[in-house]
């Protein structure tokens, strides 16, 4: 294996380098205004309860999705690429993620419909809406029922090994792990979307999320109390 | 220091040797605490596995290890603890203060009853005055309490696929598996191929007896359960031992990156980590083993320059596979299917080298509720022919020890099930020297090593076991 260059072999035992590409891409497109000064309006707009138009609602939740989402799915990806015959492994992985993003693209629908229902609501406050989300996130963490999920995040499948059956296998496996996803990290996604995709909240809720599948054993304690916390410093700065 | 003795050379000098009298008076004695006594043997059992998902103890239930390279070290530390336990039960019924566990060698090919259990197993009665009922009688066994072998496949207790593994711990992507392991968290999912010491004999010892020992939840119910897990203990210290190369994870996260919770025999809470286990010898284990001599001498010089070279850097690559789920269900089954040449880092591996690569078969996503027996799985076994007349095609046993539990979603568990790699390189080798393999046709044959038990016990019906995919990796 000497003549194969180190790019080669980086790619060889990381098939997921351009799905985390493309996480990275998603989480400079939010830190771009930061840097360039360019506001994005959408951002306070959608803290202080003013919508924004649907197409951009669903822009802004699916970038947040793969800024997040895809780092926490690297160990699924790679066993999507090493039970695929080597010349299929990028689009298994491929097809692995549009499967993953569909699920969270229909949740995304969802919660966006039912936030821009909210947002007609005299009474409606983004600040208290996004506490509560933090709240039953919280909450959810410590039910036994959110840990089961959260082991069904790790599942694997059996998938076929050549044509149309292997790219439903990989797009279906996709799609399985996005909707335990949805299930275990929809309510700090609705949160996150509250707080209008703040940067600073994304990257707190992105580290619980990759905590709790990285650690080697996550407390579940501790990840509630880290999301609460969040919460509560979400809720002030918007609250100010 | 505590010296852990072979419980087989013990029985031969007395059935009754004090050391198994003891261990019987001390399993009774825990047997009659309470279920939330941490001394109690419903306890201690519990550490292992319950038979449901409500879990009451949370911290201390369900912990047991599989799947994972926390799986020999956890072990190591459970069978500590209740080793601490049972010593001390034996010193409060006045018994001796240096009580240590036996260890059930059934791989001793020195001896011609390695395979049966040691009659103090199965008597009915002590031979106590009053002849009171013997606690180490699991009545749940499938096999084993008429005094017959719990197996006749020497496959299941043969140590040389373990023994020869050159790693400790793969990736858990699969396509190739380690001596103790693969890769995990605390979780044991069957994402990565099960170390091949947990595979056999581990794994298929507890099948050969079956029962109670035939799930993760009830195993440590049956007093035989802690002599056959300090056998694979005493394994562990075997392989170390026997190849200078053979070493356990330098990773921090193994070594102490978890710390697992136990009691200890004043009921206080412990924890240990790995790193306070790699030498038995050393405090606060403080045992040795009567023996742990290299049992298959020589075969580690022989293949251990190749899989040197090679393990460190290759990456498996997988070359063919099932498109469709094998269902298993007591009887013979066979799935075929074909490979493809590699086009990935395997053919360039073994350019400019006249090995060829190395072979692995897989056996992924293998899921089911209890089943009665394991199987033993060949490669290209001709059609019609026994499969006793081809051991040289055997690529080794699928025990299916946890297999219910694995396939389960809960708390512990994703419901990926089990997952197996055999490493079948000189099987290809003999097939393809003989003209006898066809790329295009790799057979896999599964035959079940048991019949469906006269008295199923708690297998309960005959329930049918579907491996997901059968696939082929070079490396």
């Amino acid at each position: 294996m000497n003549q194969v260059s180190w790019w080669q072999r980086f790619t060889w035992r990381h098939p997921e380098w351009w799905a985390l590409g493309l996480s990275l891409a998603a989480w400079l497109l939010f830190l771009a205004p930061y840097a360039t000064g360019v506001r994005l309006s959408h951002h306070r707009d959608h803290a202080n309860g003013v919508s924004s138009p649907w197409t951009g609602e669903i822009f802004w939740w699916t970038a947040m999705v793969i800024a997040m989402m895809l780092p926490l799915i690297v160990d699924r990806i790679r066993i999507a690429a090493a039970r695929s015959i080597w010349a299929r492994r990028d689009r298994a992985v491929l097809l692995f993620t549009l499967g993953y993003l569909a699920t969270w693209i229909l949740a995304g629908l969802i919660v966006q419909a039912g936030i821009l229902g909210l947002h007609l609501q005299p009474w409606f406050r983004p600040a208290v809406a996004g506490a509560g989300a933090f709240g039953l996130a919280a909450l959810w963490q410590l039910t036994a029922a959110k840990q089961r999920v959260l082991r069904s995040c790790h599942r694997t499948i059996p998938l076929a090994p050549h044509g149309w059956r292997a790219n439903l296998d990989c797009l279906r496996y996709g799609w399985m792990i996005g909707a335990t996803c949805v299930l275990s990290c929809g309510a700090l996604m609705v949160a996150c979307t509250l707080s209008g995709h703040s940067v600073a909240v994304m990257a707190g809720a992105g580290s619980i999320g990759a905590a709790e599948r990285y650690m080697i054993r996550p407390n579940p304690r501790i990840l509630s109390a880290a999301i609460a916390a969040l919460g509560l410093v979400c809720g002030l700065a918007l609250s100010r | 220091m505590r010296t852990r003795k072979d419980v087989w050379k013990l029985s031969t000098s007395n059935p009754w040797h004090p050391d198994l009298l003891w261990y019987a008076r001390a399993v009774a004695d825990m047997q009659t605490r309470a279920a939330d006594d941490p001394t109690s043997w419903t306890y201690q059992a519990a550490i292992h596995g319950i038979p449901q998902d409500n879990n009451p103890q949370p911290r201390f239930w369900v912990q047991c290890q599989h799947n994972s390279w926390f799986f020999l070290p956890w072990h190591r530390m459970y069978l500590f603890y209740f080793e601490q336990i049972v010593a001390a039960t034996i010193v409060k019924l006045g018994g001796p203060s240096d009580w240590a566990l036996p260890y059930w060698n059934y791989s001793d090919p020195t001896n011609p009853s390695a395979t049966q259990l040691p009659p103090a197993f199965f008597a009915p009665t002590l031979p106590d005055p009053g002849s009171p009922a013997n606690a180490l009688l699991d009545a749940n066994r499938d096999r084993g309490n008429s005094g017959e072998s719990v197996t006749s496949n020497p496959s299941q207790t043969n140590l040389t696929p373990a023994l020869t593994e050159s790693q400790f711990s793969v990736a858990a992507t699969g396509g190739v598996a380690g001596f103790g392991g693969p890769i995990t968290g605390f979780h044991h999912d069957g994402t990565g191929a099960m170390g091949v010491l947990d595979r056999s004999p581990h794994g298929s010892i507890h099948m050969a007896i079956n029962g109670d020992m035939g799930a993760f939840e009830t195993a440590a119910l049956d007093p035989i359960f802690w002599l056959h897990h300090a056998n694979i203990d005493r394994l562990w210290n075997v392989w170390l031992k026997r190849d200078p190369t053979h070493t356990n994870p330098p990773d921090a996260t193994w070594l102490t990156g978890l710390a697992f919770e136990f009691h200890d025999a004043a009921k206080s809470e412990a924890a240990m980590t790995s790193s306070q286990v790699v030498d038995n010898t050393a405090s606060p284990l403080s045992y040795q083993y009567e023996d742990e001599s290299d049992p298959i001498g020589g075969v580690a010089g022989f293949v251990a320059p190749r899989r040197l070279a090679m393990a460190a850097d290759s990456i498996p690559e997988m070359v063919g596979a099932t498109a469709k789920p094998v269902t298993l269900s007591g009887k013979a089954a066979s799935a075929s299917f074909a490979v493809t040449p590699p086009t990935g880092p395997a053919r360039l591996a073994a350019v400019g080298t006249a090995a060829p690569p190395r072979t692995y078969l897989n056996l992924e996503n293998v899921t089911g509720p209890r089943h009665h027996t394991s199987y033993s799985v060949y490669v290209n076994l001709p059609a019609n022919e026994s499969a006793d007349k081809h051991p040289e095609l055997l690529a080794g046993n699928m025990p299916l020890f946890g297999l219910a539990e694995a396939s389960r979603a809960d708390q512990r568990h994703s419901g990926s099930g089990l997952h197996y790699a055999y490493e079948i390189s000189d099987i290809v080798r003999r097939l393809q020297q003989k003209g006898d393999w066809d790329a295009k046709n790799v057979r896999v044959t599964f035959i079940p090593d048991y019949d469906v038990p006269k008295r199923v016990s708690l297998t309960g019906a005959v329930g049918e076991v579907q491996v997901g995919r059968i696939s082929l990796y070079h490396k």
